[in-house]
């Protein structure tokens, strides 16, 4: 199974780490990554452009948040929930912001950073 | 104290001048009826007494008729003597005398004292030849006949012949020669119905019949029925014919007196009714007066008790009038609280002691009271002081008075709650100030741990990622990689330590600052980047534009506006800056306008001062500026607000405290 892994997230550092760990996990045969969210958005609004099966998606990004980046996509997409699995992905050990993560259908799971490999290996194992 | 007191009281209770006035009274009422009643005694007496004499006339009357009669008859029989003395026609004239005549019972003639004619002689006959003038018994009144020439009624006595009766004798003279008497007797009885005595009479008199002694000349009673004679309720008529007298008396002379008694005890009883009365209708007065005085001083006490409350009143106390508002008298603690005198405070209505803002709460509730809607109220307000100052009080009104109508007049209460209101406010300052800071507090620490905890996690991950790495050339990579994470970190803590700088001084230089000069050092700063990007920097500061600002403070704020206004310029514009100073309301107003790329408040608006908080791309927007700025002018008292369009351009405006 190809399976493709997609990181939104405007940490310039977390975007190393995540790849060498999507690296080190080995489960993926196909990585992208974003540091805008409206980059993302543009590029996966088009319901024919086929999503990755994992995101991990931060919450705090200037321009376009994680939530807006959702609802914004899901928007276009209604069928979102079946395309691709979003993780949250945050520094933010916020218990707010877990509550609205768990509100949105869309997404599948919230992650506290930081991810290690074994996680991310057993969320990937899931798909 | 008490004793004499209540002793002064019982002395005054019974010689009261309403139970002086009853007894006053009774003696009054007792002498005036008394008196009539005395008058009327009089008068009943004296009709008694001429009923008396009336009838002592009437009988005199009578008896001198009957012995003019007598006289008459006895004259007539001495006609039959003639002047021999010799009688003659006794036996044919005596009868018609006597037969014709009811006064008389016998007629006799008595030639010499010696009884020698009667008629009638049945019933006589023993007197005849009886000497009378020989009898001693008889003599001195026979005598008596002769020495006065005159009739002489002798008697009564007891008849010879039986009987008690009155003999007249009339001396005859012949040739001046004593022949003898013409003798005429009356019987007694006959001598009374005569008289009408007992006809006049009735039953309510009594009589009696005297007559002289003439040998003793005592006076001898010849009627039982009177024993004590008592001259002033009794009449007399004396008969010089006979020496006779007549009494007459009222048979029971008390008997007036009897008849006064009831009355003489009603007198009694009606005056001392009367007195009763009187002295009843003015204690009335007395009663009431007693009663009036001891609620009078009742009342004045109440007031007095009232007025001491009203006038010592911890809280101010006014009477308004409910209509016009006006004040009508007001305490003690009212006028200084309001610092007005009572006379001045009386020229005023409500409305014009109460603070503009706070005068229509007040007639509203006012209208209310006055239409019946509620019958009290309370409210907080401020009073204009005399002396200008604002104070807050706790006002209650509540009606005081009603006519038919409506209210009349209101209770005004006032408590000075200005201290408790400034402290309130001072409270509520402070309060909204802890919040504040509690707020900015919070959220720092969640920018704390946000921003630390991204650096941290990335530190935790890169170690993970090292204990895993295969090769040396691997590792090298990650710590490469840490290198930039302490890099990044100290970015972080370096901003956070600037932000906690601000929020911890609380005590930093604020001085008056010439805005117009720092803008001046501010520009020559940014004078690179002015002329990379071909700015339109234009200045509007009036020249005494001065506000209050810490120096260092000012220098970051107007960098980083200016900075930002000419780091999100639009490319496809010649960047225009406006800088503009305005007094508004008494503070001034720095106006930074630009016409650069513009920020979407509907989307980032309640982000726009957040910490971290970018809305651009550019690496140069850390999500920094702002929030410091906004935290400089928050510690400085001021505040930011901003408009802003996307493509057109944002205006920053920095209200100064």
């Amino acid at each position: 199974m190809n399976k493709e892994i997609c990181v939104i997230d405007d940490d310039y550092i977390y975007q190393l780490i995540i790849e060498k760990i999507i690296r080190r996990a080995a489960i993926f045969v196909k990585s992208t990554a974003y540091r805008n969210a409206g980059h993302a958005f543009q590029r996966f609004k088009d319901p024919e452009f086929p999503l990755p099966h994992l995101i991990l998606l931060d919450i705090n990004m200037p321009l376009m948040d994680g939530w807006e980046f959702i609802a914004k996509l899901s928007s276009c997409r209604p069928n979102l929930r079946n395309e691709t699995k979003i993780y949250i992905v945050s520094s933010s050990i916020a218990t707010a912001d877990k509550l609205k993560a768990a509100s949105f259908k869309e997404i599948s799971g919230f992650l506290s950073k930081p991810v290690s490999v074994q996680k991310l290996k057993e969320i990937g194992g899931k798909i | 104290m008490k004793e004499s007191k209540s002793g002064f009281y019982i002395f005054r209770k019974i010689f009261s001048r309403s139970r002086l006035a009853g007894i006053f009274s009774f003696l009054f009422f007792c002498f005036l009826g008394y008196f009539l009643l005395w008058q009327r005694f009089q008068i009943m007496n004296e009709r008694e007494l001429q009923e008396m004499s009336n009838i002592i006339n009437l009988v005199e009357n009578n008896v001198e008729q009957s012995l003019q009669n007598s006289y008459s008859v006895a004259l007539s029989l001495a006609l039959l003597i003639d002047n021999e003395g010799n009688i003659e026609n006794f036996e044919e004239v005596a009868p018609h005398m006597v037969d014709g005549n009811p006064n008389i019972d016998v007629v006799q003639l008595v030639p010499g004292g010696i009884i020698t004619k009667v008629y009638p002689l049945e019933g006589n006959r023993e007197v005849i030849n009886y000497n009378i003038l020989q009898e001693e018994s008889l003599k001195r009144e026979a005598n008596k006949a002769i020495e006065t020439r005159k009739i002489y009624f002798a008697g009564p006595f007891e008849l010879k012949q039986g009987g008690m009766a009155v003999i007249g004798r009339l001396p005859v003279f012949i040739r001046n020669e004593f022949w003898g008497f013409s003798a005429v007797i009356i019987k007694l009885e006959n001598l009374f119905r005569q008289s009408g005595l007992k006809k006049l009479a009735g039953g309510k008199y009594q009589f009696q019949f005297s007559k002289i002694d003439v040998l003793t000349g005592d006076e001898v009673f010849f009627l039982p029925e009177i024993k004590n004679l008592n001259k002033s309720y009794s009449k007399s008529v004396i008969l010089p014919d006979g020496d006779w007298k007549f009494y007459i008396a009222s048979k029971n002379s008390n008997e007036i007196l009897f008849l006064m008694l009831p009355v003489a005890f009603i007198i009694l009883i009606l005056a001392a009714w009367l007195g009763w009365i009187i002295s009843k209708e003015l204690e009335q007065p007395v009663k009431l007066q007693e009663l009036l005085m001891k609620k009078t001083g009742e009342l004045v006490q109440s007031e007095l008790k009232f007025r001491t409350i009203f006038d010592q009143a911890a809280i101010g106390i006014a009477r308004l009038d409910s209509i016009s508002g006006n004040i009508l008298e007001t305490n003690t603690k009212y006028r200084e609280l309001l610092g007005y005198t009572a006379e001045e405070l009386t020229r005023f209505d409500y409305m014009q002691l109460t603070h503009p803002e706070d005068i229509q709460e007040d007639y509203n509730n006012m209208q209310r009271i006055n239409s019946g809607e509620i019958t009290e109220f309370a409210i907080n307000k401020r009073i204009i002081k005399k002396n200008g100052d604002i104070g807050w009080v706790k006002l209650t009104v509540s009606t005081l008075r009603e006519n038919g109508l409506g209210p009349e007049e209101h209770v005004a209460l006032i408590e000075d709650i200005t201290e408790k209101r400034l402290s309130e406010l001072n409270l509520n300052k402070s309060y909204q100030m802890v919040m504040d800071q509690n707020k900015r507090l919070l959220n720092f620490s969640f920018i704390v741990s946000h921003n630390l905890r991204s650096h941290s996690s990335n530190i935790q991950a890169i170690l993970n990622l090292y204990e895993l790495a295969e090769c040396e050339v691997e590792k090298e990579s990650y710590v490469q990689l840490l290198s930039k994470v302490g890099v990044a970190l100290d970015q972080t803590l370096f901003d956070l330590n600037e932000v906690v700088t601000i929020q911890a001084n609380t005590d930093l230089v604020v001085k008056p600052l010439l805005v117009s000069d720092y803008l001046k050092i501010t520009l020559d700063l940014l004078q690179v980047q002015i002329q990379k990007k071909k700015a339109i920097i234009r200045q509007e500061i009036p020249e005494e534009m001065l506000v209050k600002f810490n120096p260092a403070y000012m220098e970051s704020v107007l960098l980083n506006f200016l900075s930002n206004a000419l780091r999100y310029s639009d490319h496809q514009r010649t960047p225009e800056i406006l800088i503009s100073g305005t007094c508004e309301e008494g503070s001034w107003v720095l106006e930074i306008s630009d016409n650069g790329i513009g920020i979407d408040l509907d989307r980032h608006g309640k982000q726009l001062f957040g910490m971290y908080k970018s809305f651009t791309d550019s690496p140069q927007s850390r999500g920094i500026g702002l929030f410091i700025t906004k935290n400089q002018m928050d510690a400085m008292g001021g505040r930011i607000s901003v408009e802003s369009m996307v493509n057109v351009g944002t205006t920053f405006k920095l209200h100064f405290k």
